[in-house]
């Protein structure tokens, strides 16, 4: 679906079963019309069958933190539930209540706990329940307990005039790694070897100065993104239709490099063809469909822009390190 | 008053109805749909839980079965336009659509009209079935993947 097809294109029917046409002032084909009845001709009920042998996903790229993966033959509606899901009904742990015991710092109350709130737990939240309803206290299976105890002092050993923060004070920046888990109940037997805490320790949380202190017990529970956004486990989850870039003549000599231009770097290479340059499609995947090629009147009859309907590139990014199935 | 009974499959992320809960009916009036018979369908939530309606069935009068608008509660797109597509699949189904009443409520009228005098609650209930299947052949797939993408990556690593 990459290669570059300078044959005959597909029928119209199948082109408006299958892809999505840019046009210069408008796209066309948008909504799904394979239903049954709508075309004479195609049995287009639903058939698992056909459905899973047509199905399939490829993981391009994962790593700690983003996964990219393509999903081949499935219609929009679904992958935008899944996308929906990813982002809002999926559990993750994260600080609801904050026990302000002493702060003299600057950064309000109020503010501090919503800064704290947002930060991304290491937690299975596989391993816990949902608080119920009307429980205050929690126990030591729906709630993790972090405790925050920090006191800003001058340092002695510093030169007499130096103006440098770092050098002056001791515990001046409070850091995310400064939260420490404080098990209840029976969790330091059960999550002995998971280190449950703060995913990044370098968030900066709040700016002491000597004898400004923080004394905060937190409390975690388990939520999802619908909830509040700090429960939803990715940064982004998106996804995009394949572009699929076919040329409808030959561009050759100066036109192909301009050609070239048009679209986004890799997506179209420039060949010697027996002393002509020639344009072909080397890699359609890559384009940002900006549609620029149509910008240019004698360009823009030698190009037909699309996107394949039920193949969609799908990534997303968390903030928890942990990149298990959703 | 009719006793229908409905089996929902659990899948988890939507309808949280556990199947063979035992369900009654009970009569209501609604000004604004101008219905004769409206169904409400409620979950019983443990022994003393209040009673939320997950699912009701509302029916204009003198139509047949087969034209229903079901009012699904706490759902959103999420489950409207999915399950609108696994219905619209279905041979039997006319029109099929689904609303969000008011972005502040979180209800949606989903609404089937049938060809053939086939009853409505078919083709919601094969959706939904169907629905499920699909998510768990994704589920399966997508595992099926990852754990052949790690299974590569540790190939090239040794």
């Amino acid at each position: 679906k990459t290669g570059a097809k300078m044959a005959a294109t597909m029928s119209n029917v199948d082109e408006i079963r299958n892809r999505v046409i840019l046009g210069e002032f408008d796209i066309k084909n948008v909504h799904t019309t394979d239903y049954p009845g709508n075309y004479p001709g195609y049995d287009d009920t639903w058939n698992l069958q056909k459905f899973q042998k047509n199905f399939r996903i490829d993981v391009v790229q994962m790593d700690e933190t983003s996964l990219e993966f393509d999903m081949v033959g499935i219609d929009a509606a679904l992958a935008n539930a899944f996308r929906r899901i990813l982002l809002a009904e999926v559990p993750t742990m994260a600080v609801e209540k904050v026990l302000i015991y002493n702060n003299t710092s600057i950064i309000q109350d109020e503010i501090l706990a919503h800064r704290l709130g947002l930060i991304p737990i290491k937690a299975d939240p596989r391993l816990f329940e949902y608080r119920s309803a009307g429980d205050e206290e929690g126990t030591e299976i729906d709630t993790i307990q972090l405790q925050l105890k920090i006191k800003c002092t001058r340092n002695p050993r510093a030169t007499k005039d130096s103006a440098d923060p770092r050098e002056l004070y001791l515990n001046h920046m409070v850091y995310s790694k400064d939260m420490k888990w404080a098990p209840i109940g029976n969790q330091a037997d059960v999550f002995a070897d998971a280190n449950i805490g703060p995913v990044h320790g370098d968030i900066l949380l709040a700016q002491l100065r000597p004898g400004q202190e923080l004394d905060i017990v937190m409390h975690c529970v388990k939520g999802i993104g619908q909830d509040h956004a700090k429960f939803s486990p990715v940064a982004t989850a998106s996804y995009r239709l394949l572009p699929e870039i076919t040329l409808m003549e030959t561009v050759e000599g100066e036109k192909a490099e301009r050609l070239k231009r048009c679209f986004s770097p890799g997506v179209i290479e420039v060949e010697n063809h027996g002393g002509k340059v020639v344009a072909k499609v080397v890699n359609s995947r890559l384009d940002t469909c900006s549609r620029e090629v149509l910008r240019h009147d004698d360009l823009k009859n030698a190009v037909k822009l699309a996107r394949v309907r039920d193949h969609f590139i799908c990534s997303g990014v968390t903030s928890h390190s942990k990149n298990t199935d959703c | 008053m009719r006793n229908v009974e409905l089996h929902f499959l659990v899948c988890s992320y939507f309808l949280v109805v556990s199947d063979q809960r035992h369900m009654y009916v009970t009569f209501t009036r609604r000004n604004r749909e101008r219905c004769s018979r409206v169904f409400f369908f409620s979950s019983m939530a443990g022994i003393d839980g209040e009673k939320k309606s997950v699912l009701e069935m509302v029916q204009a009068d003198g139509t047949d079965e087969g034209c229903v608008t079901f009012v699904l509660h706490e759902e959103d797109h999420t489950l409207g336009n999915s399950l609108r597509y696994m219905v619209m699949k279905s041979l039997d189904v006319d029109f099929c659509g689904y609303s969000i009443t008011h972005p502040s409520e979180s209800k949606i009228n989903f609404r089937i009209q049938t060809r053939g005098g086939v009853p409505a609650v078919e083709p919601l209930r094969r959706g939904l079935n169907e629905l499920s299947d699909v998510c768990q052949h994704v589920l399966n797939t997508f595992q099926r993947s990852v754990s052949e993408f790690r299974s590569q990556q540790d190939d090239v690593m040794d």
